[in-house]
């Protein structure tokens, strides 16, 4: 099964990804059903993204490295947002992620 | 309700505590199409003037650029100015429930504006004394709890500023907001917002980010918009960023010297050409900037006749002067050598960054392809250059 890979050191922190995601499932612009979730601290010049996968496995993009965790693993996130387990899993918008084809930078990938 | 806007508009008079939604008709955001030109309109009903935050039919849209919602400020003679907000507070706003909010009256003590999913309370906070921006941020983002809030803080200066980052406003909105005894205006967006046609809208607005990227090449951080002399004092500069579904990444973070924040986000690239241009040593070049948004001050060329040097700008010793006298343009480009144009006014009203439509130079026809997708209806270049042109003038 594919799933996405993401490369932090070209990512420009834009989030276009966390609404085309919205977008491509829903046909709507939010931010809060999205399988992608856009993270920045500003006061630590930290930004990255967290991407559910299928099989519940959480992708974190994180600046310094990308790990993968299950969902009971990870803490943080945006307080009053959707959590990101709670949000539907990225399903590879059937084959053709709409994410990496917006990226400008190649920041998302499609992997095996 | 329009597509791509929710069809609400808030009213808040600070005189009286009184928060008003309205309905906006339809044929409004027909004839006027969204952000400045619609904000001009509401504020002209205004009697003393206001302050108004708007978004375009784009801001908060992927496509190149969708990053920006318009903040105004109508003074008491009915004269407007507009200034973005960018990074990504152009999506938050678009998806806070309102698609413009006109701010009338002055509160008897100071308070700040909360506006989040069709809500708006108005919130006191008279124990904010301090005259300090950052502080406003961080009190009205612990209070309500959410990282993502996005802050417009005014502070003892002319500018007002977004989180940690100023320099978008060289209007007066910082002046605009105290004077009403307005130290912040708080938004987060959990909305949704329908698009006509989905597909096709991603579909083009994936070829538009595309075919942007090929046009800005390497092109990134602040220092790229600056001439290398000044570039080459800017110290502990660490990533670069883009706004909101933008290719373009003008700003940089750079190391403040202290721990908290230990870094801010460098956008105001007028101000960093003036310091670089001031005595004193480059590890300070960043501190002054820092003291100057702090205080709600953006450098202008009469910080270069006062002889300070970074290092006293830096450690607070002495006062700065203000941009409050300063002329002001009818639209902030935020970037010196790009002036007010057809194309520039037609940003403000599609929600397209000031900066992106000045050194891309985008073609408008794409533009108004995607915006035809996402309402249902055509719009030509001819018609959005039209209302720019009548927003420059400032005519209804």
């Amino acid at each position: 099964m594919s799933h996405l890979n993401y490369y932090p050191e070209r990512c420009i922190g834009c989030s276009g990804c966390e609404v085309v995601c919205s977008l491509q499932r829903d046909g709507y612009i939010s931010t809060m059903t999205s399988s992608i979730l856009f993270h920045v601290e500003d006061e630590r010049g930290y930004f990255g993204i967290i991407v559910k996968r299928e099989g519940g496995e959480l992708l974190l993009g994180k600046p310094e490295g990308v790990e993968i965790k299950r969902p009971g693993e990870i803490s943080g996130g945006s307080a009053s947002a959707k959590p990101i387990t709670m949000r539907p899993a990225c399903n590879m918008c059937g084959g053709d992620p709409k994410c990496v084809r917006y990226c400008p930078v190649n920041a998302l990938e499609k992997g095996d | 309700m329009p597509p791509m806007f929710f069809g609400k508009a808030l009213w808040v008079n600070l005189s009286d505590g009184r928060i008003e939604e309205r309905d906006l008709p339809e044929e409004l955001f027909a004839e006027r199409i969204g952000g400045a030109a619609i904000s001009s309109s509401l504020m002209n009903e205004t009697k003393e003037g206001c302050i108004s935050i708007g978004s375009g039919p784009l801001t908060g849209a992927p496509c190149p650029g969708g990053s920006a919602a318009i903040a105004g400020v109508c003074e008491s003679d009915g004269s407007q100015r507009f200034a973005p907000i960018l990074i990504n507070a152009g999506l938050e706003f678009k998806l806070s429930g309102f698609d413009f909010v006109v701010i009338e009256g002055k509160a008897e003590s100071p308070v700040y504006l909360w506006i989040r999913d069709q809500v708006a309370d108005i919130i006191k906070c008279e124990e904010w004394t301090e005259e300090d921006s950052w502080k406003t941020y961080s009190q009205v983002q612990s209070e309500q709890g959410d990282p993502r809030i996005q802050v417009l803080a005014s502070s003892m200066g002319d500018c007002a500023s977004l989180g940690l980052t100023s320099g978008w406003d060289r209007i007066g909105l910082g002046t605009a907001m105290r004077s009403r005894k307005l130290k912040a205006i708080a938004f987060r967006g959990l909305g949704e917002l329908e698009i006509e046609k989905p597909e096709e809208f991603l579909a083009k607005g994936s070829e538009m980010m595309r075919a942007a990227k090929n046009t800005i090449g390497n092109k990134a951080g602040i220092t790229s918009l600056l001439k290398p002399e000044a570039a080459s004092r800017i110290k502990g500069s660490t990533r670069n960023r883009a706004c909101f579904s933008c290719p373009f990444p003008c700003l940089s973070y750079a190391g403040t010297g202290t721990e908290n924040p230990e870094q801010i986000l460098l956008m105001d690239q007028i101000s960093l050409k003036v310091l670089a241009q001031l005595p004193g040593s480059d590890d300070n070049l960043i501190k002054a900037l820092a003291r100057l948004h702090r205080e709600g001050k953006c450098a202008n060329e009469q910080l270069l006749k006062s002889e300070f040097s970074l290092d006293e700008i830096a450690n607070g010793s002495h006062p700065v002067p203000d941009n409050k006298d300063r002329p002001k343009k009818k639209l902030d480009t935020i970037t010196e050598g790009i002036e007010e144009s057809e194309e520039i006014a037609a940003g403000y009203i599609l929600g397209i960054c000031p900066r992106y439509i000045g050194i891309m130079k985008p073609d408008l026809e794409q533009y108004c392809a995607i915006l035809s997708l996402g309402i249902g209806k055509e719009i030509s270049k001819e018609n959005i250059l039209e209302l720019g042109s009548c927003l420059l003038k400032q005519e209804k």
